[in-house]
């Protein structure tokens, strides 16, 4: 390790310590906490259904004319018959662990409105970039602007689901859209009476997975649609001294060429973005109701050593505005389409191309976006 | 001598009466009648084309009906020209109550057609109020593109539809 | 001090470098397909010999109206790997996916002796390997056996695709038959897919334009057995009816139901001109909503009961606006070129719908209530009047062909313009209105 490096290590751990001691990093009370993520998808949402009973119409007078036509409805009823649970056995596969990649939770530093104090594991050697090395300040998070891009019509293949490799998840049943009012069975007469009691599903048998703990979803916080901003600015070094001290470090004077580093890599990653766009979206399967597709959900994922997304590490980060069945609609969409083995193959082309030109490292995670394609 | 005269003209117009009757019945089918159901097509007192204070004789040789352009309900001159002579006929006939019906082409809504069928009927109207009609006898309604009378889709028949009919009904109703 | 300042300098280093580092890569996806999502409804189970028939048939219903969404594919029971015997046996996922479907489907069938009639289903979510909510169970009697197949159908469709349900629902709608100029007309009642008709109406007078109330009980219409257009008001249950009286001595036609059914609007002439009206059923008590010397008709309610969108062609042509019902100057929502009429509101609200004459054609199109994203679902020689779904995804309209034979019939479309397909009716048929979703 280098002198930089040791030095560096010691000024972190002496500000920080620092600021610690003076109180500077004591949570706001008005913070919204933050909840750990964990690897396995998204919770299930509770879905409400609009079931207002109809109105009664105004009753009418004696009629002029003989009724003609007889019509009656048939009615159904409700009966809150017991229902057996279903017994839930995947008797080929062996019950399923979820495996854990490793968590790196901890390394998305998040830039934003909250302040999260880098843990310990941070402080070892931030790797300063040779000179010939971009700087990736243009990586910062960009406003999620939701505008709207008409699709491709591509002419659909048959995605065949890779059997072995998706999130495999027995998280308790989604409440029933069509819950009942108990009240509103005893108060409506037998005869009359239709509605649909729904079951009881007990939480099932020996081999089923367990109920698997959905983590919160981050709602970092609710993005008011913004303008498309530029994604082809250049985004210069913000502090003169931080170059300075770059300069000083590495011997490299980013002021004569970090902006043209600048401009390539916000070139590349737009090119990057595109040909991860271009390979997914075959997969990317709208067919959902009107309030779904127009939710943009923001998800997480990260590829394994052969660049290969693994669908296993999915995990929603953030959701614009919607109600939480459309986000779930959405969600589920995203998992199946980043399950689909062939999307997978050609995004895992895509990001080796950019591996060899070492502007993504394995692991690295990488965040997708999944918002309104105009159809309706 | 006189009476010669008279005798001659006799003959002269009622050939010319059964010539008309020829040309409109040979027409289509349908033709120049009143198509519509309901109240409409009562006989007045006498009856047959001889007779010219009969609803069949004013259906038959006065003219019953006047045509409009597309999404118009203004008359033209060949429509006032027959409103006149219609006009004079329902003075000079003043037993009758009449019914105007306006009709459309079926290259519209329906809600719209129907608005126009009653627009057409209205301009007949206050036309032949103006003319000295007793406003008292008339009545309008609107079969909108309901009743054609050509039933092809093409202009030739449109033009055919788009129209107002002068209906009589006999009595006070 | 040096010491928090070369703190802070290196802090804000490391913030740009190595947190940048390690920060997501952030791709937005702007490209997508429509693909019908697969789905398998094994034979139902019969729980009892008598029900066997049953079983078989709430199965296909059930299968029909999936397809019939334009969002679903069945996978044909010849390509299952597992066969299902009975309900309780457990799924087996791998067979499932094997052949590709999404959603499984699973159901039992009971009737004791008397006409009385049980399903049990489940509902499962193949990808995920999870039964998808809870099974339900719905009991009725064996007359109510297709009705007990859309509840199912709407509840998969519901959970899958996360719109509203719309299976379960009745149209009415103008049973037609006689040449084109001579045309006889009746009311008549059908399921949603065309199963069931019943007329509502005896005479064949001209009957135009009937509207059925938001709980589905009522339908008002314009009849002509009069001689006149007058305004009906026709219980479907009963099949009894009443003239509805309207002030002065215009005349009333086309109206239409608000959502609390207790009040209706229609077109009112007199003198040549055309308004709009509000009208009380309970006490007959009416007010004026427009008074221009134009045509002003085809009023249709917002669902919160607060506005109305009509047309009129006071700006020369046939345009929509949108007026309050406690009055206001109309605004002019529709600018394209052509005519715009029929406005109909969707139940949603988000959208209104509408038929559209340009260059000698007729078409179907949406737009929203501000009059922007207008879109042609459909075109022909005469597409017209159009009608939502209880959900406000699918729209119903009436084509009709050209030249003397040419005859109505009922076609409907997703509001994507995909799915475009004809209701499969013995008779021509005309002027559907779409009810609400029966409890």
């Amino acid at each position: 390790m280098s002198i930089g490096t040791y030095i560096s290590v010691t000024m972190h751990a002496g500000m920080v310590i620092l600021l610690l001691l003076n109180g500077d990093f004591e949570r706001d009370p008005r913070e919204i906490s933050v909840t750990e993520i964990s690897v396995v998808s998204a919770e299930m949402f509770d879905i409400a259904l609009n079931n207002t009973p109809p109105e009664i119409a105004a009753t009418i007078d004696t009629a002029l004319v003989q009724p003609t036509a007889e019509e009656t409805a048939p009615k159904l009823s409700i009966k809150p018959d017991t229902f057996p649970p279903q017994r839930v056995q995947p008797l080929m596969e062996p019950p399923q662990n979820v495996e854990t990649p490793p968590d790196i939770s901890d390394l998305l530093a998040r830039v934003e409105d909250l302040i999260i104090i880098p843990p310990a594991e941070l402080l070892t050697p931030a790797i300063l970039p040779a000179p010939s090395d971009s700087l990736e300040t243009s990586l910062k998070p960009k406003p999620r602007a939701a505008s709207r891009i008409t699709s491709k019509a591509v002419a659909p293949s048959e995605p065949d689901v890779d059997i072995g490799d998706f999130t495999r998840d027995a998280a308790s049943p989604q409440d029933t859209p069509a819950e009942i009012k108990e009240a509103q069975a005893a108060a409506a007469p037998e005869a009359s009476a239709s509605e649909i009691v729904p079951e009881e599903v007990e939480q099932t048998a020996a081999l089923a997975p367990e109920q698997s703990t959905r983590p919160q979803i981050r709602r970092m916080r609710q993005v008011v649609e913004t303008e498309k901003k530029d994604t082809s600015s250049v985004v210069p070094i913000i502090d003169p001294l931080a170059a300075a001290l770059l300069e000083a470090l590495t011997g490299s004077t980013p002021d004569s060429g970090s902006e043209t580093v600048v401009v390539n890599l916000n070139q590349l990653t737009q090119g990057l973005s595109q040909a991860i766009d271009e390979a997914i979206g075959p997969c990317n399967n709208v067919n959902m109701s009107t309030a779904a597709e127009q939710t943009t959900i923001l998800v997480s994922v990260s590829f394994d050593s052969n660049a290969k997304i693994m669908p296993k590490s999915l995990d929603m980060v953030e959701f614009l505005s919607g109600d939480a069945g459309s986000v779930n609609v959405r969600f589920e969409a995203a998992k199946r389409t980043l399950a689909n083995w062939k999307c997978r193959d050609d995004v895992s082309e895509v990001i080796r191309g950019y591996q060899k030109d070492e502007l993504l490292s394995s692991g690295q995670i990488i965040e997708i976006e999944f918002g309104p394609i105009d159809q309706f | 001598m006189f009476l010669r005269k008279v005798t001659v003209m006799r003959s002269i117009y009622l050939n010319v009466a059964i010539l008309f009757i020829l040309v409109a019945c040979s027409d289509s089918e349908g033709g120049f009648g009143s198509g519509s159901l309901g109240t409409d097509g009562y006989q007045g007192s006498g009856f047959g084309q001889n007779d010219i204070t009969s609803s069949t004789f004013f259906k038959e040789n006065v003219g019953d009906h006047v045509l409009f352009k597309v999404d118009e309900y203004t008359l033209n001159e060949v429509a006032k020209t027959a409103l006149d002579i219609q006009a004079n006929w329902l003075i000079e006939n003043p037993g009758f109550v009449i019914i105007v019906e306006g009709h459309a082409d079926e290259r519209g809504t329906r809600e719209y057609n129907l608005a126009l069928g009653f627009r057409r009927a209205q301009s007949v109207q206050e036309y032949l109020v103006a003319r000295g009609v007793s406003g008292l006898r008339l009545k309008t309604r609107s079969y909108g593109k309901e009743r054609p009378v050509e039933i092809c889709s093409v202009e030739r028949c449109y033009s055919k539809n788009r129209r107002a009919v002068t209906i009589l009904a006999s009595g006070s109703s | 001090m040096r010491l928090i300042w070369c703190g802070l300098l290196t802090l804000c280093v490391w913030l740009n470098t190595a947190v940048a580092q390690n920060a997501p890569l952030r791709i937005k996806i702007t490209q997508g397909v429509i693909e019908p999502l697969k789905f398998a409804v094994p034979a139902f189970e019969a729980e009892n010999l008598g029900a066997k028939k049953i079983a078989a048939e709430i199965s296909r219903v059930v299968a029909a109206d999936l397809t019939s969404s334009g969002l679903f594919r069945e996978i044909p029971s010849s390509r299952f790997i597992a066969q299902r015997k009975t309900f309780e046996e457990p799924v087996r996922f791998p067979d499932w996916r094997a052949v590709n479907a999404q959603a499984l489907v699973t159901a039992a069938v009971t009737t004791n002796g008397s006409g009385k009639l049980t399903v049990k289903f489940r509902i499962f979510d193949i990808f995920s390997g999870v039964q998808l909510g809870q099974g339900m169970q719905l009991s009725g009697s064996t007359q109510a056996v297709r009705r007990m197949a859309h509840k199912v159908s709407d509840q998969v469709y519901e959970r899958i695709i996360g719109e509203g349900p719309y299976f379960d629902s009745r149209i009415v709608f103008v049973s037609e038959s006689g040449p084109k100029d001579k045309r006889l007309k009746r009311l008549a009642i059908m399921d949603f897919d065309g199963e069931n008709m019943q007329f509502l109406t005896g005479n064949d007078n001209i009957v135009l334009a009937p509207r059925i109330s938001s709980d589905g009980k009522k339908v008002l219409y314009t009849s002509w057995e009069t001689g006149f257009p007058q305004i009906y008001l026709l219980d479907v249950e009963t099949g009894r009816r009443k003239r509805v009286n309207t002030p002065g001595d215009g005349v009333a036609f086309s109206p239409r139901f608000a959502p609390d059914n207790k009040r209706i609007v229609f077109s009112y002439e007199r003198r040549g001109n055309i308004d709009i009206y509000l009208m009380e059923l309970s006490s007959l008590r009416s007010a004026r909503l427009t008074s221009s010397p134009f045509i002003d008709t085809a009023p249709s309610f917002s669902p919160d009961g607060r506005q109305i969108v009509f047309e009129s062609d006071r700006s020369g042509n046939q345009q929509l606006y949108i007026l309050p019902v406690t009055g206001g100057t109309p605004k002019r929502i529709s600018f394209g070129k052509g005519r715009y009429g029929t406005p109909v509101w969707s139940p949603r609200g988000d959208l209104i719908a509408f038929t559209k004459q340009s260059n000698g054609r007729f078409g179907i199109g949406v737009m929203r209530i501000d009059g922007t994203k207008e879109r042609l679902l459909s075109a022909s020689f005469l597409d017209e009047g159009p009608t939502w779904s209880p959900n406000g995804r699918v729209i119903m309209f009436s084509r009709q062909t050209r030249g003397p034979s040419g005859a109505p019939s009922i076609y409907s479309v997703d509001i994507t313009g995909r799915n475009l397909r004809p209701l499969n009716l013995r008779a021509p048929a005309s002027d559907p209105s779409w009810g609400s979703v029966l409890p």
